[in-house]
């Protein structure tokens, strides 16, 4: 049972290793009379292998007699429930997405067409989809580790490009470290009690009464240690340096993956220790997660306020909305996961949408132009006013300015915060909210208020697939505002 | 039916060819007649007598946060709806003529349209919230896109700015609400006794918030500057609909929620009424730019119009709410005829302007007409209005009349400074060419002014339905 679970994830590095034969073994020729295109092949082989692993996937809980709402644990380190379900779910669908986004993205860019780009992503979205499985911290571990070491190399991939290989060494030599934080709390935790498997852990922490003192800190410190490291996968505030720089120097494509599936295997990770273990005491967590959520949503704020690279303004951005997700957990019990989880799953889609919009547009006269700066946003006023009208609906929607569908993702965190008491936090982070609002309308300005510097510079839609994507993200993004209730709905139920 | 209108206007006008102007300009002017039809229609079937909501439509059910999106018309609401159909009615006549990038123009318009009425119509707090912030992103984009100078980015980020902090403030008051009373639906809400702590939070919350959108004395910084820049649909729309908001609001709002502890905050609401009517009718005498002198003769004129609400007297709150209507046909009247001279000779300042009566003698009386009207003339619709909000504060405070009636003659003044200024005087010369109004501008003035004159000489039209709304209010 637990093999025909686990088997999407077995079929995804079957096909990885299967793609890495095929890469060596293709024929070697130069590259432009190349008939049989190895990257081409491989990337397009690969969206298919993500899709079929979705079906998989759904038909897998079907195939066991699983429904959706119940959990399944196994001692072997492995827990199914509905949110990691739809996470997987949603998480090779994404994969799927962005195979083909980056074939669009190297039809110019030919320099640096290695298939091995495709099976890292695979095994990337491997590491996400174990992690959101796991209930040992062990196998989280190898959950981590394996969508860590191919997004390493993923950030350095235009390795002849300096920024790359800065963002690359930055995003390894940090990784490393957050990842012996991790290994070090999980180590202090299984000196304490004897186990490292999350569920063994609960039962221990249910039972304060059999806990002494120096247990009690020790255990304090180890989850310390090993939410330092979450925090850092999520960049939230103390731990947030690495993500502007790493985001500047990746590609489009690779972005996309750090901003949406990286988060989602991290976070799904950090709800069943919220939910598990943090009861230890429940007081301290939440102080530190208010205090992480609101540094947070204000470092990423302030950072982004003045800035010109769009990528590390897209990137202060993040850190902020991670800075609300952190604040809905703060709330402690499962109306704060609910509201976490429908919080990043909106954010994911709203972003996911920004990025495929920026790697859709491309100038159309041949030359590899894509949006570098903040400035470049104005040239879509070349192309049609429907576009930039869409950007400027985007940005206001991350913003959060209603009836758009960021606005409810954080009124649900709000009302969550004002309904536990806890006011301050709430005022503060309407404050900054309202600051945040600033730099997105100087985004809506750059896009659709300037007067245009370059009459000849044309951003265009250039592909088919990204352009009948973006036009399905939008009506996703349109048609969730009519269906906010039913999806919050859906996430309380995944979460009692 | 009447409030998806708008909506379904700017789905057709998105799906438009941009270059068939003709196509546009005929379903933009079908949809507003037929909205402003409809509203009539709304309001013939409207019962005086019934202080509930009527034409009660529920559409959609939040569970989560127990709110439920429904639309009712009750006596409070129903002058305003009118009053946004007649002059989004009026602004595509205006329109019609020299824009760029007409189909965003209007599929802006259209959606303030539609935002405007459902938050008019909106039966629940947290909808409310909602289409009121909705508004901001609409007319951010019309000050941006169409605004006349170089500092309409400033403007627009003013306007968005100051009004989005004051509403995310409103918007914690809510959900303090809905924490507390667990429904957000009006009626709801006002049968609920709020704890004096929570009445105070209540009351400051929604007072910024509001105060903002009026705006008052501290906050009335964006106005000028929005609608210095805005284009003349834009003002038109700014003045005549959107200020009207925050004084719906009030009564909405602040007033039925806040009732205990109202006595506490009287005294700084009425030095910051008074401090806005005398401090921005002074400095309109300061002013050189036409459109601005306007602006801030609609702040005085709705501080003046707050003053009446929270006199606390039945006369005084009808008053209110009446010059808050008649200040709807009289100030997009002048913005629309500033408007007007802008383009045709491209400046809105006064020095440039003089002796405008011999060539263009329609525009002349109309503004004329209009200029009675501001200064609240016997006979013309604000006059019935400022009346009846004096007599209700004379009954209340003395001295609060006595400094408030002062502005009566300041707005006089610099009304007759402005008017005497543009059209008489010695003739510039940098007025060569002219044109006199064309049919279209003549019609929409004379639409405008039969409103004014008609409220002016029968205000019962309105006030029978306003007095329901204000017993209720005040009981």
């Amino acid at each position: 049972m637990l093999l025909l679970l686990l088997s999407s994830k077995i079929f995804l590095i079957f096909s990885a290793l299967i793609f890495l034969i095929i890469g060596v073994l293709a024929p070697k020729v130069k590259k432009n009379e190349q008939i049989f295109n190895v990257f081409n092949f491989v990337g397009f082989m690969s969206t298919l292998i993500f899709l079929f692993a979705a079906t998989i996937e759904i038909f897998s809980y079907y195939l066991n007699g699983i429904s959706v709402l119940n959990f399944f644990y196994f001692p072997q380190g492995f827990i199914f429930d509905g949110y990691s379900y739809v996470s997987t779910i949603c998480i090779y669908l994404i994969s799927a997405a962005v195979c083909l986004l980056s074939l669009d993205y190297f039809r110019e860019e030919t320099v640096y067409t290695n298939y091995e780009f495709f099976i890292l992503i695979i095994l990337s979205a491997c590491g996400v989809v174990t992690l959101l499985n796991a209930s040992n911290f062990l196998i989280a571990y190898l959950g981590i580790e394996l969508q860590s070491l191919p997004f390493y190399v993923l950030a350095a991939f235009r390795r002849f490009n300096r920024d790359s290989t800065e963002a690359g060494l930055k995003y390894f030599t940090l990784g490393g470290f957050s990842s012996a934080l991790y290994l070090f709390g999980v180590s202090v935790i299984y000196g304490l009690t004897g186990t490292i498997d999350i569920a063994s852990l609960a039962l221990v922490v249910e039972d304060l009464a059999l806990i002494d003192e120096n247990m009690y800190y020790g255990l304090i410190i180890g989850l310390t240690f090993i939410l330092a490291s979450i925090l850092f996968k999520l960049s939230l505030f103390p731990f947030h340096s690495w993500a502007p720089d790493v985001y500047s120097g990746s590609i489009l494509p690779v972005v996309l993956l750090f901003a949406t599936i990286s988060k989602l295997g991290i976070f799904c990770f950090l709800t069943r220790l919220v939910d598990n273990i943090f009861a230890v005491s429940p007081f301290y967590f939440s102080i530190i997660f208010s205090v992480v959520g609101l540094t947070s949503i204000a470092v990423g704020t302030f950072g982004a306020m003045y800035q010109i690279n769009i990528k590390k303004l897209l990137a202060y951005s993040t850190i902020a909305h991670m800075g609300y997700v952190s604040l809905a957990f703060s709330v402690i019990g499962s109306g704060g996961l609910a509201t976490a989880s429908f919080y990043i799953y909106i954010y994911i889609l709203i972003n996911l949408t920004v990025f495929v919009a920026l790697i859709a547009l491309q100038d159309r006269r041949g030359g590899q132009i894509f949006v570098e700066s903040v400035y470049d946003l104005n040239y879509i006023q070349n192309g049609n006013v429907s576009i930039s009208i869409l950007f400027a609906g985007l940005f206001l929607s991350i913003a959060g300015v209603p009836p758009l569908l960021g606005f409810f993702s954080k009124y649900f965190v709000l009302f969550i915060l004002i309904n536990n008491f806890m006011y301050f936090t709430a005022i503060l982070a309407i404050i900054l909210s309202a600051v945040a609002t600033y730099y997105y309308l100087r985004l809506v300005k750059f896009i659709l208020f300037d007067k245009l510097k370059e009459k000849d510079l044309k951003l265009q839609f250039v592909s088919f697939f990204s352009t009948y994507f973006l036009l399905f993200l939008i009506l996703l993004n349109i048609f969730s505002v009519f269906f906010v209730d039913e999806i919050y709905l859906f996430f309380t139920i995944l979460f009692n | 039916m009447l409030s998806f209108l708008p909506l379904v206007t700017t789905l057709i006008l998105i799906f438009c060819p941009s270059n068939f102007y003709k196509i546009i300009q005929f379903v933009s002017l079908a949809s507003s007649l037929s909205s402003l039809i409809l509203t009539l229609v709304l309001m013939l079937n409207f019962s005086v007598l019934n202080d509930k909501f009527q034409f009660f439509v529920a559409i959609y059910t939040f569970a989560n946060i127990n709110v439920t999106y429904s639309l009712g018309l009750d006596a409070l609401s129903v002058w305003f709806v009118f009053l946004n159909s007649l002059l989004t009615f009026i602004s595509i006549f205006y329109v019609s003529r020299y824009t760029i990038n007409v189909r965003f123009f209007f599929i802006l318009l259209f959606l303030i349209q539609f935002f405007v009425i459902q938050s008019f119509l909106v039966t629940d707090l947290f909808m409310f919230y909602v289409f009121f912030e909705a508004i901001l992103i609409p007319m951010f984009l019309l000050i941006g896109v169409w605004g006349s100078y170089d500092r309409n980015l400033h403007a627009a980020f003013v306007f968005f700015l100051y009004t989005l902090a004051g509403s995310l403030i409103m918007l914690l008051a809510i959900q303090h609400i809905q924490s507390e009373v667990g429904s957000t639906y009006f009626y709801t809400i006002y049968q609920f006794n709020f704890s004096m702590y929570s009445q105070i939070f209540l009351f400051l919350a929604f007072f910024i918030a509001f105060a903002v959108k009026i705006p008052m004395f501290p906050v009335h910084v964006w106005l000028p500057e929005a609608h210095g820049e805005a284009p003349t649909i834009g003002s038109m729309i700014l003045a005549g609909i959107l200020l009207k908001l925050g004084v719906y609001g009030f009564a909405r709002i602040l007033l039925p929620i806040c009732k205990d502890t109202l006595f506490l905050f009287l005294p700084f609401v009425f030095l910051l009424c008074l401090f806005g009517i005398l401090y921005t009718s002074l400095s309109t005498l300061a002013q050189t730019d036409m459109k601005r002198i306007v602006a801030y003769s609609s702040v005085g004129h709705m501080n003046l119009a707050v003053l009446g609400l929270f006199s606390g007297t039945t006369i005084g709150f009808e008053g209110a709410l009446f010059s808050v209507i008649s200040h709807g046909f009289i100030s997009p009247g002048l913005f629309m005829g500033v408007g007007l001279l802008y383009d045709r000779y491209g400046t809105k300042l006064i020095n440039y302007y003089g002796n405008l009566v011999s060539v263009m003698p329609l525009l002349t009386i109309f503004m004329f007409l209009l200029s009675l009207g501001n200064l609240a003339f016997p006979g013309t619709s604000a006059f019935v209005g400022e009346f009846l909000i004096f007599t209700g504060v004379v009954g209340e405070n003395f001295l609060l009349f006595l400094l408030s009636s002062a502005s009566v003659i300041f707005v006089a003044i610099y009304t007759f400074w402005l008017f005497n200024r543009v059209f008489f005087g010695p003739c510039s010369t940098d007025l060569r060419n002219f044109s006199e109004l064309t049919a279209n501008e003549a019609f929409a003035f004379v639409i405008l002014l039969v409103f004014m004159v008609l409220f002016g000489i029968y205000p019962s039209l309105v006030l029978d339905q306003l007095h329901n709304a204000s017993m209720f209010v005040n009981s």
